[in-house]
Parts: structure tokens; sequence; C-alpha cells
């Protein structure tokens, strides 16, 4: 059931991005370059988001206080 | 005529003209620039819709280049009637989504196009010997423009071309076909596989090979052969050919018509025959290359007018008027309007009323090709003007396709008896080419006697044809409609394109819809504009309500799967269902 499901919702996402076009070693290669970036957006986030967002809400209270 | 007489007539109409002058030099009497009139002319005074809108940037087409536009036409005309849903104003209504995703999907195709081209003439370039130049010799084919057919339409070629066997009616039969090496080679399994036709152009039902129609085409060709062996202008005008062409003229409501024996060949021969260098074209952007191709055959100058806006047609015509010829500014010898009856690919039919109003007002030709809108339109099939009501006799050159509505091949230029005996001596398709062969000319003959209703055996079935048209292209439309499809076109057309938008939905459905045993065309740039992918469904009479309701079910569990149904349904069903027959 779950397999189903799973299997249309991929079809959905290969026909609206047009990978269903593709021979299917171009869509490893393009799906591979989409989940890199994502796991490197990811990485970036959960490293440096809540340090800099600490530095950003202290900046702010800098500039309301002074 | 030859060089000295154009010449001379040249000289004519640059000579002086002689004023009379006084002592001073000073023009006597009424200094002609002065005597023009100061009150706006009876031509002005009508067009006060037309100067409130201020001329836009200049969108004239080059003579000549007949680019597909990609936005919708600027604003929908006011006149129109309201029932007509214009195609901008649908295009307008998709969610944004829809647009984003298919352009973000050509982005990543183009891209992935270009980086396989880019690595396969590094590591394989004996497969692109065709794309460079060798040995001193210029490429064979352009590697820029045959981008798009090598990698994005071949990549979905088994979707179009499909090679079918038998007789192509309501139900075909499709040979089956498969690919190992992604589309660039087919191999048939043998396999014949019937298949639900929404493809054919069949709107009357008459491709049959069984019948009232092919007995007489079978009497016929014992009678007369099967080739007339020769133009008509020749030796092969028979009998059968002037008595078909007299009731062509008959069925469509002028005085006589032409017949040609291939319907592309009707329009690119003949246009030439009408205009020549020195005339005005002015066309529709959406007509088909068959009207492209006469006009640039012609020689005449092109201009082109925004799809079915009868008030883009107006400024270039005031705009053509005004500037006359191109280097020379002399007025024009002819203005011909080109437009077609019914547009396949938008299913609308062309503002016919407007037309015949600037036909009145501005004394251009107009020319209606009624290849899909002839036997398919109108309450006794007889064209667009039979639908709309309008005197047959007020359009100049009416042209159409046996192609269609008849279960024949070939057209007709229909008009009045001086024009038609000019286009016997002059078309090169009525003096250079073989005369319609015998069986498909009595193909047209008995089939159009049947839709006039002059059978004597088969009286109503013409008109029944007719009626069970209409029913069927209502009812699927408006099905469509209500499941929520974003359709185009005017109630009542005869072909029903649904849009698909994306390039990886066009291939998906066909192959969806071939997986349910129903054969469809979709159509994808460069036949429509790059964004607006559809797939046209093509109605017929011998489609029974039981084949209908089938293919509305698959299609409509297709459009779930592939998410199709974004069409948001203000009309109700009500106000459809009281547009019976017309």
């Amino acid at each position: 059931m779950v397999f189903q499901s799973l299997k249309r919702l991929n079809h959905q996402y290969e026909v609206t991005t047009g990978l269903y076009m593709l021979e299917s070693w171009e869509k490893y290669i393009v799906n591979g370059i989409i989940c890199a970036s994502f796991a490197l957006l990811i990485y970036t986030a959960v490293n440096h988001l809540p340090t800099h967002s600490v530095s950003i809400v202290n900046q702010l209270s800098n500039y309301a206080a002074s | 005529m030859g060089k000295g007489k154009r010449a001379i007539q040249s000289y004519k109409s640059t000579e002086f003209i002689e004023q009379a002058r006084d002592a001073e030099g000073l023009v006597l009497g009424q200094n002609p620039f002065k005597a023009a009139p100061s009150t706006s002319s009876s031509l002005l005074s009508c067009e006060t819709v037309c100067e409130q809108q201020p001329i836009k940037a200049n969108t004239e087409k080059k003579g000549g280049q007949q680019t597909v536009s990609e936005t919708a036409s600027p604003t929908p005309a006011p006149s129109s009637s309201e029932e007509k849903e214009k195609g901008s104003s649908e295009l307008e209504a998709v969610p944004s989504f829809i647009l984003v995703s298919t352009y973000l999907s050509f982005l990543l195709l183009l891209v992935i196009a270009h980086m396989r081209d880019f690595f396969g003439k590094l590591f394989y370039p004996e497969n692109y010997v065709q794309l460079r130049e060798q040995n001193g010799y210029a490429p064979m084919v352009s590697d820029f423009e045959s981008l798009w057919s090598r990698r994005l339409y071949g990549r979905i070629r088994d979707c179009f071309n499909r090679p079918i066997t038998g007789v192509a009616g309501g139900r075909v039969h499709l040979l089956d076909r498969v690919s190992h090496d992604f589309n660039n080679t087919f191999e048939f399994t043998g396999r014949v596989r019937e298949v639900l036709n929404l493809a054919s152009y069949n709107y009357l039902g008459f491709a049959q090979s069984h019948g009232p129609c092919a007995d007489k085409v079978e009497q016929a060709i014992r009678e007369n052969g099967l080739t007339h062996g020769s133009t008509r202008a020749e030796a092969g005008c028979s009998r059968l050919l002037a008595e078909t062409e007299e009731m062509v003229a008959r069925f469509v409501g002028t005085e006589a018509a032409l017949i040609v024996s291939m319907g592309y060949a009707t329009n690119a021969l003949n246009i030439p025959a009408l205009v020549s260098k020195g005339c005005l074209i002015i066309s529709d952007e959406l007509n088909h290359s068959s009207l492209v191709s006469g006009a640039r055959l012609s020689g005449a100058t092109i201009r082109v007018f925004g799809h079915n806006n009868a008030h883009s047609l107006e400024r270039e015509l005031r705009r053509c008027i005004s500037q006359g010829q191109p280097r020379t500014h002399r007025p024009w010898k002819k203005i011909l309007v080109v437009v077609e009856g019914l547009y396949s690919m938008e299913g609308e039919t062309c503002c016919l009323p407007e037309l015949i109003d600037l036909r009145r007002k501005y004394g251009f030709y107009l020319f209606v090709d009624e290849a899909h809108s002839i036997g398919a339109l109108g309450k006794r099939g007889r064209g667009v003007c039979d639908h709309f009501g309008v005197d047959p006799r007020e359009v100049d050159v009416l042209m159409g396709t046996f192609t269609k509505s008849f279960g024949a091949a070939g057209g007709y230029i229909a008009g009045n008896r001086a024009l038609i005996d000019y286009m016997r001596l002059h078309s090169h398709s009525a003096v250079y080419s073989e005369a319609m062969s015998v069986p498909v000319l009595a193909q047209v003959s008995s089939s159009m006697r049947m839709i006039m209703g002059e059978d004597r055996e088969h009286a109503l079935e013409g008109q029944q044809r007719l009626d069970q048209l209409a029913i069927n292209s209502r009812y699927f439309a408006r099905r469509l409609r209500e499941m929520g499809f974003m359709t185009l076109g005017d109630p009542g057309s005869p072909v029903v394109p649904l849009l698909l938008f994306s390039l990886g939905k066009i291939p998906a459905f066909s192959r969806e819809c071939l997986r349910r045993n129903i054969a469809v065309v979709v159509v994808s740039y460069p036949a429509t504009s790059i964004i607006t992918g559809r797939v046209r469904f093509c109605i017929s009479a011998s489609h029974t309500r039981e084949e209908l309701d089938y293919a509305l079910e698959q299609v409509s569990e297709i459009g779930d799967l592939l998410m199709l149904k974004f069409h948001k349904n203000t009309t109700t069903a009500a106000g459809e269902n009281t547009k019976k027959l017309q």
C-alpha cells in the first residue's frame, strides 16, 4: 500500500519536473545532484544556524538598546 | 507584361501633376493640402473604440516570418460573445506552480541535452558525423537547430507517428512496437491491437470500408477506371468531376467551385494565383502551415494579426493601408485577409461576423479556410457560414478540404463564377496537377450527397450524422470541463484540446492512454507554443456514447495520476445543457 503511494508520488514528481523523459542513468545523476545539494543545505543549516541566529539576535538587541 | 510596359506604368504613377500657378509661382485655386477635409471621414468616425486604445509597442512581425507567439494575445476583443472562452483568459487562470514547473522542467531538459551533446562529441565523435564539417564539406545538419528533434522530440518519439493498419474509423488497429535503445530504432512485436480512435479526423464517420459510400465508390471505379490520367485543363475533366464541382458549389452556397486533389496544395498553390507581388496578405498568427506556404510562395507582403482579435486586425489594416507598399508607399493592389474557419489546435472558430463588418468597411478580400469546419459546424453542416448565419456570398473565397468530414482527400476552392473561371486557367493546381482520382471523387460525391439529404435510399442518415457529431462533441467537452480539466475551444467544436502544459506530462498521457487502449494525438512545440503542450481529441459521429464514457473514465483516472485537473468550475452544468443543437 505504502509502496503504491510512494510509486505514485515518484511518478508525479518525475512528470512535473520533466525527469520522466530521461534515461535511467540520467535520472540517477540528476537526483544525485539534487540530493547532494539538499544534503549540503541541511549540513550548513544544522552546523551554523543556531550560532548564527544567536549572533543575529545579539546584534538586533544591541541596535535596539543603543 | 514585359519590362517595357512595367516601366511606362511606373512612370505614369509618379508623373508630375500639373498645377495652375500664378505669376509668382504660387499654386492657383485650391491648395491640395489645404483642401483636405478637416472633419473626420466616415471611416474614422466609426472607429471610436479603436482610437481609444493606444497603439502599443511595435508588434509588427517582419514580412515573411511567422513566429509562434509565446504569450497570449494582449486583450480579448470586447465584442466577442461571452460564451466563447478565449484561450488568453484560460491561460491566465492557470496556477502559477504549473507554469513555473513547466519552465523549470524545460530548463532542466535543455541543460541535459546540451551536456549530452558536449560529452557525446567528446567521447563518441563518430556518432555526430553529420553535425561536424569534415574534409572541407559543411555539416549536413545544423547542430543547434536539430537539438530539439534529436534530444527532446527523439526521447518521446514513440508517442508520435504510430503505424496503423486497416480502416481508421471509430476504432483503429495499431501495430505494436517496442524500442530497446531509447527510441532510436523500433521493432514490431507482431501484435495488432484494436484501440479507440480519438486521433483521426473522422468527424462524420465516413471513414468506412462498407456502406453506401463504399458501394458507390466501387461502382464508379467500374465505370470510370481509377484515374483521369491527365490534368483537369487538358484531358482530365470528366462528367463526375464537373458534377462534383457543381455539387460542392451548391453545398457551400456559392456559384462555382474548383476541386484540387491535395488539401495542402489547395492553399499552397491557389493563394499565389489570387495575389502576387504588390499585394498584402494579413493572416492570423495561428494559421496552418499550408496557408503560410501559399502566402510566402505568392511573393506578396505578409502581415500578421493577433489570433481571433478583430481589433488587432483593424489596427494592422489601418497601419498598412496608410503606409502603402513597403518602399514606394504606393497603394496596395489587393488586400487579402486569411483566416481559418476552425482552428484545430485551439478548437476555436474565427470571429466571422466581425470580419464581415470589417470587410464591408475597408473593402478587403476575405479568404476562409474551412478545412475543419466544413461538414462539422452549422445546423446543416455547411461550415462556419452556416454556424454564424452569414451569407456565404459575403466571403470572397471559401476553401475547404474533404479529408476531415467527408472521408476522402483533397480540397476545393469556392467563390463566384468569375473568380473560379479565372482560377481554372491561372492556378497551378488546376493546370499542372492531376485531376482528383476517381475513387476519392466518388467518395466525395456520395458523402456530400448523403449529407445534403439528396440520397434517396439514405435520406436521413446525413442529418443523423451531423446531429450525432454535435451531441458527441458537446457532451465530451462538457464532461471534461466538469471534471476539472482545462480545455480550450468553443462549444460545438468537434476538436477538443486539453492543456497539458508540462513536457513530462505529454508522453506520460499518451502512453497511459495507449495502455488503456485509447489512441490520442499529443502536440507540443513547435506546433503549439512552448508552454502549452496539449492533447487533442477529435470526436466523431461514429463514436457511441459507451465509447465516449469509457474514454472519459480513463482520461479522468489519468488526470488524477498526472495532476491535470486544475480548472475551477465557474459555469454550472445547467447553463451548458441549455445550449442544445443549434
